[in-house]
């Protein structure tokens, strides 16, 4: 890594890219198609649409389970009249399936007690069960986004993001002797490495496009630029360690060293990062209106599709157990004071106003999905894949079974809408062995599947 | 007869003949000679399981195994070693009073205390045989990881909010299983300690104008008007403020686009403030933003800390009775600022890093003199002294990236980067058993201040002294300013009073409730936990202090009878119920939900945090306690928690639980007192003990809890000083550091010196008394 030209980055995109290995493609709509179909020629292509255009996976976590009562259509089969919690979709029913009977059985105690919500947001994408533990070896599962951006890696800049309008923690012990980790992150990067989401827009935004201000921009180049030698001493200082610790500790080292490495792929990367769709303004930070929170944060997901700077995301509205008010609605009370409703009336109609407050803005983004246009040619929506759920279907009673479960998006022709399906009691994990196969990935199994949801 | 007693009868056949004579006994349980005590208090393993059969097996004997728990099969006294966390839980339950059920036998207390007395004495005899195993290797948390960029890189760069915060294991943001390194996390923390190491090695930066939109200029009462931001009164917390991150120093200009909504007989007067100085007072006669008046005012910056811009409407006019259609309102609407440079010379250039470790600027300084301030720099970032492969590898970095760049300043960047990368940095390795300082000085350094040692730590561990001058290091380092991260990490936690920013209680049901108010409840304690460590007062005083840390308005919403004038005075609380922490606003906000008070939640708190008994968390999938009616009188809601105390499933806790919280009841969910007397009734508690008013509360907690709050003091500083959660095996050196603290007037420092003492890395466990 030597030029006498200071700071300028490596021209190690053009390189690989003559190797056959496709990365970065700032605005994809500037190139012509057939580039992407070219680029991953030698095995079968993860992330791309029959047409060969690029296909996204996203999911959504809705805290706190939902009033079943305003949620779940009363028939299946082809849907005329929508619940009222879901009559935001109403313009885009025909892009949204309703899918009711899949479970969580991971997310139930099994012995180990209280920690409900803890275990909601610890299954949801893992389908495994959480172990019960206060911070000392914890331990769940890779998460389906994970199992499916692994398989991206170096194709596009980011191989998934994760974000979370949950930033702040409380202190304690989270929920029920269950560590903070569970309930804060949805996707695991392996059984013992959560991916903590990002969540602030601005902060997001950065990490997709650099930072807005062209003399900050780059001076991160710069930084990005000397990032490969300064990367290359510290694997032998984690050598050095390793010979020294305890096999708990090398666990650890091995989780630096993996993050050393993905940091390593995004040098490439970064020097190529594109300028953002012109329609789109840098955030300036939290907004303190939460719809218009929900909304930077969606919008963030919408650009890195639109971008093709990740082809997976994740997205926390909140954790489960998030106790947020939302005086934008007048509801004054905390959403998780308020799901021990116990039947009381006002309790209820005001976590209606809440499940509906989030569809609405899920339906925002939907709409935004639907009015971008792709490479392809056809809508953004067309070709994603999109999960929204949560993992407890009646905050009163916290179960895990036929869980709230939307599935959104073209699926790149393959997913048809506009109906409500019983899955009839099965795995939530049939659904994502589904889906990760939709997406290319060829697995038999995830979490505690028992098969495939083929009618997804 | 006892409907129980056949059962028992059966077992006893088994039993030894020395048994069986004692057995009759059990009928006349209150003579004590029944089973009878060794020296230490101890019952013989015979007698104890005669108690268990009585009191344990009917849940717990073989044919039912109520949570999996089965004490019939422990036949043999080593079967309380061989089973060492069931026997621990089987300990507390007791301690407790969860175990026996209340409404299952009449449990004497004495009989009680003599079976944990036995549990525990096996447990401990156990415990000194085995070394608690833990990791040793840490993750710089968020806060660690910032703190130590400044002391390092002396740097004064706030980087905190910049990093991704961490989750909490055993009650701490500094678990070292719960601190992950993930690609996201890890990036994150190159780019925060690349910024704070280009500010320590700079280059010349071009001068450039940043823009700054008024909403982003918002006080604490004013409005936003488009893109522009109105200052509404002439008081300070309605100024427009903005903290500007520059980045580099020198000199600066901001130009401010100011208008007036003018009223009255003069136009809006302004001052702009910078860093606490004033830098102009302007007339603005400009009524539209379009515009403007433009002020403009140069600055100076020489640190990298922001630039808090204030700026102030100086004559503030509002009457109410003006005629119709007159203007009656005179604000201040500040639409924008433009901030233009840094204009920089050669002294911006040299920082007190370069000026520490080369002793000269970069481009100037020969390769040994390089050489020798990376190696001063990398043994300071790894806490101990940088190996001459280290060196090497860092030297590596240094000529590649000078034969790229050509320049030194850029060589030496990648150097810092490299070196805050590395896994000698980003982690803490202070290994138990290790008889190098270093490890100590360390380990000292991150409990107490939250961030790397400083110099004379340094040298005490290069000339091995530290551990010889222990007691007065401690000292030292507790008086020392940054000492206030145990406060602000430690305390906050432990004491929960962190949360304090995320409650939100409603302003409708709590009319005297503002932010200001909660931002003096969180300073009060702060103040408090402040002032315990700095003039080293006895640890009881989290019980039962009768004074508190208030300014006028936090004084006057407690009714006392001193109102500081002037910002936060040390306060008494004589002639209130208040005393110690618990009773504290903070507190009382933090455990009750946004529109009521929680006595369940203060009596877990008290319980949980102050005295270590907290009853087991509640089973799945019940739901909470709610008001009954809209409007409930105080008997309603006791009503509906005594549905608590008389379903037997949830009674075993609730009869812990809230009593405690009950005696609470006495604040309301801001903290407020009730003046009511509907909201006191004479409680309980789990022992017997009757109490009516929070301050026969403090009473209690000290003269019967001291031992409880002591060790669950001491358990809480060692899990947040050793990164992880404890077991029994620990136990000694929890009880070692009770004794120490008892004998030392339970000052602060004594309680920490013991901790340090049984937990620190190297340190041998003093010979126990």
């Amino acid at each position: 890594m030597s030029t006498d030209q200071p700071s300028t980055p490596l021209p190690r995109r053009a390189f690989l890219r003559n190797l056959g290995v496709s990365i970065a493609l700032p605005m994809l709509s500037s190139m012509p198609s057939r580039l992407l179909a070219e680029a991953t020629p030698l095995v079968k292509p993860v992330g791309v649409t029959p047409d060969g255009t690029p296909l996204r996976m996203a999911f959504v976590y809705h805290p706190n389970g939902v009033i079943p009562s305003t949620w779940y259509p009363e028939t299946t089969g082809k849907l005329d009249v929508l619940p009222p919690t879901l009559e935001p979709l109403k313009e885009l029913t025909n892009s949204v399936r309703v899918i009711s009977g899949l479970n969580h059985e991971k997310a139930e105690a099994n012995g180990d007690g209280a920690g409900d919500h803890a275990r909601a947001n610890a299954t949801f994408l893992t389908g495994m069960q959480a172990k019960k533990t206060g911070g000392q070896d914890i331990r769940i599962g890779t998460s389906i986004d994970q199992i499916v951006a692994r398989e991206l890696d170096g194709i596009t800049p980011l191989s998934s993001m994760e974000l979370s309008c949950s930033g702040q923690r409380t202190t304690g012990s989270c929920d029920s002797g269950y560590s903070c980790a569970y309930q804060y992150n949805l996707s695991w990067r392996n059984p013992n490495t959560p991916n903590p989401p990002e969540s602030n827009p601005r902060a997001a935004f950065e990490r997709l496009f650099g930072d807005s201000d062209p003399n900050e921009k780059r001076r991160i180049l710069e930084r990005w630029a000397r990032r490969q030698s300064v990367l290359d001493g510290v694997r032998d200082d984690a050598r050095t360690l390793y010979r020294q610790v305890s096999a708990e500790d090398r666990d650890k080292l091995a989780a630096y060293l993996d993050a050393v490495r993905a940091v390593e792929q995004r040098v490439e990367a970064v020097s190529a990062t594109p300028d953002p769709p012109e329609h789109v303004e840098a955030p300036r930070g939290i907004p303190g209106a939460y719809s218009e929170y929900l909304d930077v944060m969606y919008e963030m997901m919408a650009i890195a599709f639109e971008t093709d700077m990740t082809r997976v995301t994740t997205f926390m509205l909140a954790h489960d157990g998030s106790n947020r008010t939302f005086p934008e609605i007048d509801v004054r009370s905390g959403h998780h004071q308020l799901s021990h409703h116990k039947n009381e009336a006002d309790k209820i109609e005001q976590l209606k106003k809440i499940d509906r407050f989030y569809v609405d803005a899920y339906a925002r983004f939907l709409k935004r999905m639907r009015d971008t246009k792709d490479v392809s040619g056809k809508s953004l929506l067309d070709s994603s894949i999109i999960v929204y759920g949560g993992g407890i279907r009646d905050g009163n009673k916290h179960d895990h079974g036929d869980l709230p479960v939307l599935l959104s998006g073209g699926g790149g022709g393959t997913i048809q809408g506009g109906d409500h399906f019983d899955a009839q009691g099965v795995p939530m994990c049939n659904l994502y062995v589904e889906l990760a196969q939709r997406m290319g990935v060829n697995i038999d199994s995830f979490g505690d599947s028992s098969g495939r949801l083929g009618q997804a | 007869m006892h409907p129980f007693l056949p059962k028992i009868w059966t077992w006893l056949a088994s039993m030894s003949a020395a048994a069986l004579a004692l057995a009759p006994a059990e009928t006349t349980a209150a003579q004590d000679d029944a089973f009878p005590l060794d020296e230490h208090g101890h019952l013989n393993w015979s007698d104890f399981r005669v108690l268990m059969a009585e009191n344990c097996f009917d849940c717990h004997g073989g044919f039912l195994k109520e949570g999996g728990v089965d004490l019939f099969a422990m036949r043999e006294e080593s079967s309380i070693v061989e089973n060492p966390e069931l026997w621990e839980s089987v300990s507390k339950a007791l301690r407790i009073h969860y175990m026996p059920p209340a409404d299952h036998r009449n449990f004497p207390t004495h009989r009680r205390e003599a079976m944990v007395r036995t549990v525990d004495a096996e447990l401990l005899a156990a415990a000194e045989q085995e070394q608690a195993d833990h990791a040793s290797l840490r993750r710089l948390n968020r806060n660690e990881f910032a703190n130590t960029l400044r002391d390092l890189l002396l740097v004064d760069y706030a980087v905190e909010d910049e990093l991704p915060p961490d989750d909490s294991g055993y009650g701490f943001d500094n678990n070292a299983d719960v601190l992950p390194v993930s690609p996201l996390l890890l990036e994150k923390y190159l780019n925060v300690a690349a910024d704070v190491g280009e500010r320590a090695v700079p280059l010349p930066i071009e001068p450039r104008q940043v823009d700054v939109y008024g909403i982003e200029m918002a006080g604490y009462n004013g409005t936003n008007r488009n893109n522009a931001y109105v200052v509404y009164s002439d008081e300070q917390r309605s100024s427009a403020r903005y903290a500007f991150k520059h980045v580099g120093q020198g000199d600066y200009e901001a130009r401010i686009f100011l208008a007036g909504q003018q009223a009255g007989d003069e136009p809006c007067r302004a001052r702009v403030v910078i860093n606490g100085k004033s830098m102009g007072d302007f007339v603005v006669e400009a009524e539209d933003i379009e515009d403007p008046l433009v002020a403009t005012v140069r600055f100076t910056v020489r640190n990298d800390r922001p630039a808090y811009f204030r700026i102030d409407l100086l004559n503030d006019y509002y009457n109410k009775d003006a005629p119709e259609g007159e203007p009656n309102d005179r604000n201040l609407i500040v639409g924008g600022m433009e901030i233009e440079g840094p204009f920089q010379t050669e002294e911006n250039l040299y920082t007190p890093f370069l000026k520490r470790h080369f002793g000269q600027i970069p481009n100037e300084a020969p390769e040994d003199v390089l050489r020798d301030g990376i190696w001063r720099f990398a043994s300071r970032a790894y806490r101990r002294p940088a190996a001459a492969e280290e060196i090497s590898s860092l030297w590596a970095v240094y000529t590649e990236e000078n034969k790229r760049t050509n320049n030194p300043r850029r060589a030496l960047r990648a150097v810092v980067d490299s070196a805050l990368s590395s896994p000698n940095f980003i982690f803490r390795w202070e290994p138990k058993h290790s008889r190098d300082e270093f490890a100590l000085a360390s380990w000292l350094s991150y409990f107490i201040w939250g961030s790397m040692p400083d110099d004379q730590l340094f040298d005490l561990a290069k000339d091995g002294n530290l551990r010889a001058n222990l007691e007065s290091e401690i000292k030292r380092m507790l008086s020392d300013p940054r000492a206030k991260a145990l406060t602000n990490h430690f305390a906050a936690q432990w004491l929960q009073f962190r949360d304090l920013d995320q409650s939100h209680p409603d302003r409708k049901k709590y009319p005297q409730f503002s932010y200001g108010l909660r931002h003096s409840m969180k300073q009060e304690t702060q103040r408090f936990f402040e002032d315990l460590i700095k003039k080293d007062r006895s640890i009881m005083r989290v019980l039962d202090a009768d004074y508190t840390f208030a300014n006028k308005q936090l004084a006057e919403f407690y009714g006392l009878s001193e109102a500081p004038e002037k910002g936060f005075q040390k306060v008494s609380l004589e002639g209130t119920h208040r005393r110690g922490v618990w009773s504290q606003g903070s507190v009382l906000i933090v455990t009750s939900h946004v529109d009521r008070s929680s006595p369940v939640l203060r009596g877990k708190y008290i319980l949980e945090n102050l005295i270590g008994m907290e009853p087991p968390p509640p089973p799945a999938n019940i739901p909470s306690l709610s008001t009954a009616a809209e409007q409930p009188t105080p008997k309603d809601f006791r009503d509906s928690l005594a549905i608590h105390r008389d379903n037997p499933d949830c009674a075993s806790c609730h009869k812990i639980l809230d009593p405690l919280g009950l005696v609470l009841e006495s604040y309301d969910g801001i903290g407020a007192w009730r003046s009511s007397d509907d909201h006191r009734t004479r409680e309980v508690l789990f022992d017997g003990t009757e109490i009516e008013l929070p301050s026969q509360l403090a009473e209690y907690l000290v003269n019967e809890r001291q031992d409880e709050f002591l060790e669950t003091f001491a358990e809480k500083l060692a899990i947040y000083a050793s990164g992880r959660g404890l077991d029994w095996r620990d136990q000694p050196a929890i009880n070692q550091i009770v004794t120490d603290t008892e004998e030392n007037d339970f000052r602060f420092s004594a309680i920490m010196t013991a901790v340090i003492e049984q937990f620190g890395p190297g340190m041998e466990p003093p010979p126990a008394r």
